[in-house]
């Protein structure tokens, strides 16, 4: 067969794969969903520092200050870095955020409300954590 | 010349088949296995490659089907040129895949492949989008020139990412030795996927372990430590396109800032990580400053060892 007719053909067959590929795909997302698939929450304190140690090379966290849900964390070294976590998947990623970031407070969410901290990275995001009152006494400490 | 199907196309059942029998399998073992919008992400990437694939594959082909008539023998189909094309083009695979890691220009279209957090079968389809802008093609050059028809070493290429697909999962702890002593398993693979210092930049292979082994970046898996995937700065975004195209993004703005021209060679050239400042950490970095924590004590030394964190590569 010439190159160029087997290209063609080839071409055709893929484009009906593509759209039974995605068909599948929705389906396939929606199983894993159904099966409640990569649900996870930090389990404290230790949990975030893990998290923040694995994600940012040769960081050694000492403090966290977890939100109340698990979702988020700030972690705090011995020379007063900062890492921000949050979960991904069922997984959490990370970044070393630096001290021109603030610490806002949007909503009034638990007793010490609903704090918004931006990472400086547009596609990572900024990330909400519900603190109690203590732990919205410490966020003020760490940012 | 035999009307050759494309094996990847036949295998698209498998793959669902396999991926769903995975789940059934790790749905009460590790519930954190599989996550809706990593599997999601990771099954649009594997889709959109296929689209990559369509609108420049035929190019390829075509480049392949030139270079052959400069072929210095004439193999043809003969029965010895399938099994001797498929570990030639292994051995291919093994340096493109090296150079994948190791030169930025082509990591920026491999990383793809590596920005889930998560090791299960739906990673093994985040294939790259961006492959034809990269030079890894050249290193298939000598097969062709060799006499290897192209229809025979893409039909094995297609063989050779078809049985990468089954060694991306946690559920497959070791095979028999001798299979691990040969072939690329899941343990070997696990390490290739993992961002423990200890790991990086290793385990190349696509089907067979030797090439590792014969070119010294092989590295077994050890239970000392439980691996986690990824990349080292960590995307954080189920984004596609950022997926996609971040580090083609980081690649272009390092060109960009860059002081000289040699400088912006080197940021397509030099491995990830590189910068012109030495303001970022290489895998190479990385791992040497793992090493003098380690005879140092470990994390305990953070103080005496560690400068401030670096920024790490993308």
């Amino acid at each position: 067969m010439h190159p160029v007719h087997y290209t063609n053909n080839y071409m055709t067959s893929q484009l009906w794969i593509l759209l039974g590929s995605l068909l599948v795909i929705l389906a396939v997302t929606a199983l894993v969903r159904f099966l409640r698939m990569g649900e996870v929450a930090l389990q404290g304190r230790d949990d975030a520092i893990h998290w923040a140690d694995i994600n940012i090379p040769f960081f050694h966290g000492s403090d966290a200050l977890v939100a109340e849900d698990g979702q988020a964390a700030l972690v705090s070294d011995a020379e007063g870095q900062v890492v921000l976590v949050k979960r991904h998947g069922a997984k959490f990623a990370a970044r070393l955020i630096d001290h021109s970031v603030k610490a806002e407070r949007i909503g009034p969410g638990g007793g010490g409300g609903e704090w918004r901290i931006d990472s400086g990275d547009k596609h990572f995001g900024a990330v909400s954590l519900r603190l109690d009152h203590a732990g919205a006494q410490k966020l003020l400490t760490m940012v | 010349m035999p009307d050759l199907p494309d094996p990847t196309q036949i295998a698209i059942p498998l793959f669902i088949g396999a991926i769903l029998f995975e789940l059934w399998f790790v749905r009460k073992r590790n519930r954190l296995a599989y996550d809706p919008q990593d599997t999601l992400t990771s099954l649009m990437l594997g889709l959109g490659s296929t689209v990559s694939g369509l609108l420049t594959g035929g190019f390829f082909l075509a480049a392949a089907f030139w270079i052959y008539q400069y072929r210095i023998f004439d193999i043809g189909f003969v029965w010895w040129a399938w099994p001797v094309a498929f570990v030639l083009d292994d051995l291919a695979y093994y340096w493109k895949h090296r150079l994948g890691h190791r030169m930025r220009w082509m990591w920026a279209a491999h990383i793809i492949h590596h920005s889930s957090q998560h090791y299960n079968l739906s990673t093994a389809l985040r294939q790259t989008w961006t492959g034809f802008l990269t030079p890894g093609f050249l290193i298939s050059i000598p097969l062709f020139l060799l006499g290897f028809h192209p229809l025979l070493v893409a039909f094995c290429g297609g063989i050779n990412l078809i049985y990468q697909f089954w060694i991306h999962t946690e559920a497959i702890d070791k095979m028999p030795r001798w299979f691990e002593a040969v072939m690329n398993t899941p343990s070997h693979h696990r390490v290739h996927h993992a961002t423990n210092p200890r790991y990086l930049d290793s385990n190349y292979a696509g089907v067979l372990i030797i090439w590792d082994k014969m070119f010294g970046s092989f590295v077994p898996e050890t239970d000392e430590e439980e691996i986690r995937y990824g990349i080292i700065k960590q995307l954080g975004s189920f984004n596609v396109l950022w997926a996609a195209f971040h580090e083609w993004i980081g690649i272009a703005q390092d060109m960009w800032h860059a002081p000289d021209w040699k400088a912006r060679l080197n940021y397509l050239i030099r491995p990830p990580g590189w910068t012109h400042d030495n303001s970022r950490l290489t895998s190479d970095s990385i791992k040497a400053r793992w090493r003098a924590e380690r005879e140092q004590g470990g994390q305990g030394s953070s103080k005496s060892v560690s400068p401030p964190v670096i920024e790490p590569a993308e």
